[in-house]
């Protein structure tokens, strides 16, 4: 080996990474107002994914990003084990610590944030006594969740948890009561959420009948920022099916309805809070909401559906209505005489075979586009054929539609808002509240009164609107017509004869009642 | 606070069994050493010539070599260590420190509710890690850099002794790591102290005065992440000055309220965070539902079972036996902190805690004593979760029932309070369905409190005593390995002696997964931690049995090393307990000990070694 070799070498390597960095260079060149920099930055920008597009730039999770120097997924795994060790050995203020580092480490990874703010605000709270300790870990847990809204800016699934959080952990709880009161006194809380995060607490929006922003009021605002980040392109995940994630917003100011009734403010206020409530449920019957199988539906529309189908069909016979007749005549004929029996019958007449017949003899009867078209002449069959699939794209829609409904109970809620905005309904609830507690405090006299004033009311509601009687609500209000009942056997009488409820006790009977009903009919609800 | 049981165990009933087997293990290692130079020195010189050499080694350290130490000798070779370390940059781990320091409020959660256990935790285990690091680094690198640069030669050819050359330098380390430890100490107590601290201002459109009571009540403003109560009471004065204070406890403190001449509030600084309780434990045993004695009470479902549970509306009880209660130590009453916690099956009352009842009873009443007088009248209390309450028993509070059935006094110390200065304490649920869960380390008798500063100083002679131990190693080590061996060998005493729970857990089964052989099949397979190894059972009974073998040797390792852990008394202080002298005692006879035997090691590897070779 000559005296020269190890300067050779020094060059051969030094030109060899000279000619390895000019393809990085050319790759990773960063971009700039002039130019679109390198194929990598070109990518991020297309996709989405640099830092400052996904959220706020954090000097301190970027440099424990470096410090790990590639070995962050075994720094996270260390810190996950750590997390749970301390969730384990209930050493909570480590733990919060530990969930601090994974995010600084992993800012951008959404499951992290949604799962341990789960964990603080659902798992970890439970597990103190005291409930002021939980909400402190309720909020903690939303405090978490908003704080990764700042590293993912936009990310309708996360603005969504934090409106969820806020409304139903705080308010469907055993102890919900202490809760939304522990909420509407957290003025610091109100400060940070409307200087911090722009959420109007302090404007009528937010405020609630004791004149404190209410923690549902405020998750609707939490929803609407959810709704106002969805982009028209649906590269940022909404986390749950279109139906579901637009219809927790109104379904919020719902719930806001039902808690201050249920907190005694069944009065303008309640009904206010349901008018708005029935104009938010409305608003989600007329969004386009994009179902499972890519149909784009509107719920109001199931109607204008249902009639454009009927139009089409119609017209499909009008091409040839002798043909339907035809067709008809022969499927009469195919019913045996038992079935012809039971049609000709009212329906409500029918004996239970007699019904079954009924329903036999309906499928026979029944007469498809497609066997109707078969007889045409071939010089409609095109014109009716044309009618047909459009009956049918009408039918998709309507089938849509009726999903949707039943998917979120559509219908019950409309009808719920519809009712709950009468005067007469508030009367109503409020005439079974002050009487179940005069019956709860033995004031037998005054609790017979105000349940006979509420009988009468209730019962007009039910005449109106029927279909309540399926209601969950309805439930509880038997048992407040067994304290009734209890309150007759007490002076040796019983219920009379043309007593208005009849048909909800027979519907729900007191023994067959789910454990755990309040006795005092919701007096004393927690 | 979690206490590990071996706390619970004094000096003197830990000294003769630690000191047998220290005698065990010293015997087995010098019967080892000498057998091992005995068998080289018969290979090379036979028989005769080798008792010659072994005996001449072993007369020559107890005439000469370990007696006729030189003080100043020792100390120009500890200033040669210092001046070494110094040359090394040794003050780059300073600079690392306040860099962590400087950052470290991004880190830290400035909103918990425990501050200062995270303040303190978070900058006493940097300062143990560094210290670690550092003592590690010096100690493994010396003698074989001055072996490789030949600048042991200076020392070598002076008429120094081989003992005298190793504790030069362990010295010298130690004063080097002292110097850097108080400073560490001085700089994390500013930060912690500074962290804390803070001030409120009063919100006044709080305050309200009830004229009937006297009392100015109200809300401070928001500081440090949170805000307070409180009330003062225009008749409580306190030197000269009106004085209140906030109520309940915020994130682990109070501040006191004074109400000024011009009818201002002031607010002052926080009391209360940074302390140090001297507890007093007593011995837990449970009673069952029957009332019958048992060793541990129910288990409400809960993964970790370090708490029992109590059942509520019978004859469950927890039962605390004290020893060496008299009238000197508890004058006035016995002060008892409790952190009960609660576990419900039934939602309750939500804003209600649960109540219990505390019963004090003699363990040994005398034959003839009345019956009626051996236990106390139940003094009620309610359950505080995640944070030691007060309950003070006053002198004159204890009362029993007479068999008419009136109330009488009863006398603490005569009535309750056995021959041998023994008291037990029963704790009871008393709402039906709910449930008590505690530890032995959750309810105990507070004497009083100690300075935390005095206990912060106390947790960094825990660290001082660490890094002690490291340097002996290093320096052990680094008299026979090279350098880079010596820190290897080093590092690998450090994680053995740290984590000997976690070898004694997998071994035991306790953490699922099976030992490294067993669990780099699952991670490679990807097959998780609690399912059977999918494998022939051959296979798998090589591999159990091969991790089995190596966790064997490991753990027969670790045994012998120093306990890290045992020695991180950081928890304590940051939970504000002191740290008792029985435990300083303790550590420190462990390093002393592991003082003695290294020192002893180093000397005869030292006199065997040629270092111009």
């Amino acid at each position: 080996m000559n005296r020269n070799s190890p300067f050779v070498r020094k060059v051969i390597y030094i030109s060899a990474i000279m000619l390895l960095l000019f393809p990085l260079f050319v790759l990773g060149q960063p971009g700039s107002t002039s130019s679109s920099g390198g194929k990598l930055s070109q990518l991020r920008e297309s996709y989405g994914l640099s830092q400052a597009q996904l959220g706020e730039i954090d000097p301190v999770s970027v440099s424990m990003q470096l410090v790990t120097f590639g070995m962050r997924g075994v720094a996270v795994n260390i810190l996950w084990d750590k997390a749970a060790r301390y969730h384990k050995t209930e050493d909570f203020d480590n733990l919060s610590a530990t969930l601090n580092q994974i995010t600084k480490l992993q800012p951008h990874f959404l499951k992290v944030w949604e799962f341990q703010a789960h964990n603080l605000s659902y798992n970890i709270s439970s597990e103190f006594d005291d409930y002021r300790q939980r909400y402190h870990w309720v909020k903690k847990g939303i405090n978490f969740l908003i704080n990764g809204t700042h590293y993912n800016r936009d990310q309708p699934r996360l603005l969504q948890n934090v409106g969820n959080f806020i409304g139903d952990k705080i308010g469907t709880p055993d102890e919900r009561i202490q809760f939304r009161e522990l909420f509407q006194e957290d003025v610091d809380f109100h400060q940070s959420l409307s200087q911090e995060e722009g959420i109007d607490t302090f404007s009528r929006r937010s405020l609630g009948p004791t004149g404190t922003p209410d923690n549902w009021l405020v998750s609707w605002q939490w929803y609407q920022k959810s709704e106002n980040a969805v982009d028209p392109l649906g590269q940022r995940a909404l986390g749950k099916a279109h139906l579901l994630f637009y219809t927790l917003k109104p379904k919020t100011l719902i719930s806001f309805a039902i808690a201050i009734e249920d907190e005694g403010f069944l009065d303008e206020f309640g009904r206010e809070a349901y008018r708005r409530a029935a104009e938010g449920w409305n608003e989600l019957g007329n969004k386009e909401i994009q179902t499972p199988v890519g149909i784009s539906v509107r719920m109001n529309e199931i109607e204008i559906h249902r009639r454009a189908v009927r139009d089409y069909r119609n017209e499909i016979i009008a091409l040839a209505p002798a043909i339907f007749e035809e067709i008809q005549l022969e499927r009469e004929k195919q019913l045996t005489s038992a079935e012809q029996e039971a049609m000709a019958l009212p329906a409500a007449m029918r004996s239970m075979d007699q019904r079954r017949q009924a329903d036999d003899a309906a499928l026979k009867l029944e007469i498809t586009n497609e066997e109707i078209i078969e007889r045409f002449p071939d010089d409609l069959k095109p014109r009716a054929m044309e009618l047909a699939a459009q009956a049918f794209r009408k039918l998709e829609l309507a089938y849509a539609a009726e999903y949707c409904r039943g998917t979120v109970n559509y219908d019950y809620f409309k009808m719920r808002c519809e009712v709950e905005q009468l005067k007469l309904a508030t009367d109503a609830r409020q005439a079974v509240r002050q009487a179940d507690e005069f019956f709860v405090n033995a004031e037998l006299e005054k609790a017979r009164t105000q349940y006979e004033r509420a009988w009468v009311m209730w019962g007009e509601i039910f005449e109106r609107f029927p279909q309540l009687m399926d209601d969950p609500e309805a439930e509880i209000l038997r048992q407040s017509v067994g304290n009734y009942e209890s309150l007759l056997s007490q002076v040796e009488e019983t219920i009379s004869a043309d007593f208005k409820l009849r048909k909800l006790i027979q519907m729900y009977e007191v023994d067959r009642l789910p454990e755990g009903f309040d006795p005092t009919g919701g007096a004393n609800r927690q | 606070m979690v206490v590990d049981p071996s706390e619970f165990i004094t000096f003197n009933e830990w000294f003769p069994l630690a000191i047998w087997s220290y005698a065990k293990i010293v015997l087995l290692l010098l019967s080892a050493g000498l057998g091992i130079c005995f068998a080289i020195a018969v290979v090379r010189h036979g028989p005769t010539e080798a008792i010659y050499i072994i005996s001449r080694a072993v007369t020559g350290f107890f005439s000469r070599d370990g007696v006729l130490v030189s003080p100043r000798r020792v100390i120009a070779l500890m200033q040669l260590a210092i001046k070494e370390s110094l040359r090394r940059r040794v003050l780059v781990v300073f600079g690392v420190f306040v860099l962590v320091m400087l950052f470290a409020g991004w880190m830290l959660d400035v909103e918990s509710e425990n501050p200062a256990r995270l303040y303190l935790g978070f900058v006493l285990t940097m300062s143990n890690y560094l210290v670690l690091a550092l003592a590690m680094f010096l100690s493994a690198f010396s003698l074989p850099n001055d072996i490789k640069d030949r600048t042991i030669y200076t020392v070598a050819t002076k008429p120094v002794r081989p003992l005298e050359i190793f504790w030069g330098r362990v010295l010298g380390f130690i004063v080097v790591g002292t110097i850097l430890l108080v400073v560490m100490g001085v700089v994390s107590g500013i930060f912690v102290y500074r962290g804390l601290d803070h001030r409120h201002q009063v919100e006044t459109t709080s305050v309200e005065f009830d004229s009937e009571l006297k009392r100015h009540s109200g809300e401070t403003g928001p500081a440090a992440y949170h805000r307070h109560d409180f009330f003062v009471d225009e008749e409580t004065i306190i030197g000269g000055e009106i004085v209140g204070t906030t109520d309940p406890i915020v994130k682990e403190h109070r501040h006191q309220v004074t109400l000024k001449e011009d009818g201002s509030l002031q607010i002052g600084r926080p009391q209360g965070s940074l302390q140090a309780r001297v507890p007093m434990y007593g011995k837990l045993f449970f009673r069952n539902r029957e009332g019958q004695a048992e060793d541990v009470g129910l288990n409400v479902g809960k993964e970790w079972t370090y708490r029992s549970y109590i059942e509520g509306n019978t004859l469950s009880a927890a039962v605390w036996k004290f020893s060496g209660i008299n009238e000197s130590k508890f004058p006035e009453g016995l002060l008892l902190e409790m952190d009960i916690r609660v576990f419900r099956t039934s939602k309750g009352e939500i804003e209600a805690q649960i109540p219990g009842d505390i019963f004090l009873r003699n363990p040994n009443p005398k034959p003839d004593a009345d019956p009626t007088r051996q236990a106390c009248m139940p003094i009620p209390f309610q359950a505080t979760e995640f944070a030691a309450s007060e309950v003070f028993i006053g002198l004159d509070q204890l009362k029993f029932q007479d068999v008419s059935g009136q109330l009488k006094p009863l006398n603490l110390f005569k009535d309750l309070v056995d021959e041998n200065g023994e008291l037990e304490v029963w704790i009871r649920c008393r709402e039906r369905a709910q449930f008590f869960g505690m530890a032995q380390a959750d309810v105990y008798l507070k004497a009083q409190n100690n300075s935390f500063w005095m206990n912060f100083a106390k947790c960094h002679l825990g660290l001082w005593m660490q890094m002690v131990l490291v340097v002996l190693f290093g320096v052990f080590f680094s008299t026979f390995l090279t350098g880079i061996v010596a820190l290897n060998a080093t590092l690998a005493t450090i994680v053995l002696g740290m984590f000997s729970g976690f070898l004694a857990d997998v071994h035991s089964g306790e953490i699922a997964g099976g030992g490294p052989l067993e669990s780099l099949f699952r991670n490679t397979t990807q097959q998780g931690v609690t399912t059977d190894l999918d494998v022939s059972e051959g296979t798998s009974a090589v591999m159990k049995t091969t991790d089995r073998i190596y966790l064997r040797a490991m753990m027969l390792i670790s045994g012998h090393l120093p306990n890290y852990p045992e020695f991180n008394t950081i928890r304590k202080v940051a939970y504000g307990y002191d740290i008792s002298n029985h435990i300083i005692a303790r550590h420190t006879l462990i390093t002393f000990g592991y003082f003695l035997v290294l020192s002893v090691m180093g000397y005869f590897v030292l006199r065997t070694r040629e270092f111009a070779a």
